[in-house]
């Protein structure tokens, strides 16, 4: 009887933990609209999630666009239909690839440093000094990054679709030596808008789970420096596994 | 009427019983230290005081007023007649000194700028930190780290200061100094303070009154005369510098 016994204390532990994310993400909503409004935090996690993010999501996207015209250039040649690369590259990055590839890595890149960070606070009782001060930790820390991630990884994708479709313009012209006005030409006629802007509402609520992981690992962080290292494992995987799934539903629901 | 009155705590932690029907009460403007060995459970004592941790079992009053059972909402509110000096400062680690005195001021008080300056500076001054204003806590020896905190905690003129260990670690020559800052924080602002330790030299230089905190309970409380002439054998034992060990349960 151990295995069910085990079984049943993980599904217990599975639906308190979501519970507790749950609550404190009701917070977070309800903070969103309290004062003091901390503006100039909010600017340095947009900062620190979007701007200094780019390097990172830049180079993912370029060699994503690549990538994905180098591969489907061959099969596409088969049956004579290479200029269809463009079109191709066009939809499933702003669809699907430039989402998910930015919000896998910016929550490797993000979500583990909030987690560390909060984490490193709450084991040296800089979270317990907010409490007896009188301020919400959820209201100073969880606010200004979960509004940052929410509002900067649309940008982020936006971006990092631009520069994928361009790296498959540039792999297609100057590898293949195919008509950059045709490849242009295709990705425009059939990459529709809300091709676009289904992605980017995924993205919203990408940008959301990554930095609302990170926070809730780094604030139930517990003992030292061991904790805070599991804590930024768990906020990686979590925020990556619950990016994957959230982008199957969102893409059920969008398309 | 006593300012903080504990009736009755009980917490354990899993099987680990921590409190185990502890009664304590802290009257107004005395300065008391409360010692016990190491893993007695004063740090968590503390945070029964300030609502970081709730009983199992028990009542925490705070000015008379059952605080037990207060939301996170109305410890807030309380928590503003208290400053807390953490053991080891708990500083803010990515603000300078300034701004780290300056937090409970931008987020409780309406101070312009000025206002705020002229605070910071006074506080710093009275922990005898004048000139440290812009050095991150990384820079900052632990004696330094800790008057930080200090200021931290006075900035907001608190009615209550509570010292978790402020002298832990620090050799002779520090530990002597805190004491004076302590000391002189009290003077000057006339405050109830509560410091737990278990440093014997300092319970000595700050306290009022001592009480002694041995297996989950206040075993006593008096002052440091009757503390040196307590016939408790645990006493006894703490005042030749053995270690206290809690009986593990």
């Amino acid at each position: 009887m151990k295995w069910l016994e085990k079984i049943g204390k993980w599904v217990l532990n599975g639906a308190s933990a979501s519970g507790d994310y749950a609550i404190l993400n009701a917070q977070t909503f309800k903070y969103f609209f309290k004062r003091p409004f901390d503006i100039k935090n909010l600017f340095k996690q947009m900062e620190r999630i979007g701007v200094n993010s780019l390097p990172v999501v830049l180079i993912t996207a370029l060699f994503t666009g690549m990538v994905l015209a180098l591969q489907t250039y061959a099969g596409f040649k088969r049956f004579q239909a290479e200029s269809m690369v463009g079109a191709l590259v066009g939809i499933a990055l702003s669809r699907e690839l430039a989402p998910v590839l930015t919000g896998l890595m910016v929550a490797g890149r993000i979500g583990s440093s909030i987690a560390a960070e909060i984490g490193t606070m709450r084991v040296t009782e800089q979270i317990d000094a907010l409490e007896v001060m009188g301020v919400d930790p959820v209201h100073y820390l969880f606010v200004p990054r979960v509004l940052a991630g929410t509002l900067m990884l649309p940008l982020l994708v936006g971006l990092a679709d631009l520069i994928g479709i361009y790296g498959g313009h540039f792999l297609v012209v100057n590898l293949f030596h195919e008509n950059p006005y045709l490849y242009m030409k295709n990705v425009y006629q059939y990459t529709e808008t809300w091709d676009v802007v289904s992605g980017l509402i995924k993205s919203f609520a990408f940008g959301y789970i990554i930095a609302s992981v990170g926070c809730y690992k780094g604030l139930r962080t517990r003992g030292g420096a061991e904790g805070v290292g599991r804590a930024t494992t768990e906020a990686v995987v979590l925020a990556s596994l619950t990016i994957l799934i959230a982008d199957f539903f969102l893409s059920k629901l969008l398309f | 009427m006593s300012l903080i009155r504990l009736e009755n705590i009980y917490k354990s932690f899993g099987q680990k019983k921590v409190l185990d029907g502890l009664n304590l009460e802290i009257e107004k403007g005395e300065s008391l230290v409360i010692l016990g060995g190491s893993g007695t459970g004063k740090s968590v004592l503390l945070k029964h005081i300030i609502g970081l941790l709730k009983p199992d079992k028990g009542k925490v009053f705070i000015e008379g007023k059952d605080a037990t059972n207060l939301s996170r909402k109305e410890w807030y509110e309380i928590r503003k007649k208290f400053g807390m000096a953490f053991q080891e400062a708990a500083l803010f680690d990515f603000m300078n000194v300034y701004e780290n005195v300056a937090f409970p001021l931008r987020r409780h008080t309406n101070y312009t700028e000025k206002q705020i300056e002229k605070r910071v500076l006074e506080c710093l001054e009275l922990v005898g930190l004048s000139g440290n204003e812009k050095l991150m806590p990384s820079e900052l020896s632990g004696g330094m780290r800790r008057r930080a905190g200090f200021a931290r905690a006075i900035a907001l003129n608190p009615e209550i200061l509570l010292f978790d260990e402020p002298t832990t670690g620090l050799d002779p020559i520090l530990t002597d100094q805190i004491d004076n800052v302590i000391n002189d924080l009290r003077n000057s602002l006339d405050v109830t303070c509560v410091t737990i330790t278990h440093d014997m030299v300092s319970a000595f230089d700050i306290a009022d009154k001592i009480a002694m905190l041995y297996q989950g309970k206040i075993i006593f409380k008096g002052t440091p005369e009757e503390f040196m002439k307590s016939e408790l054998e645990v006493i006894k034992k703490f005042l030749k510098g053995r270690i206290c060990e809690e009986k593990t349960n």
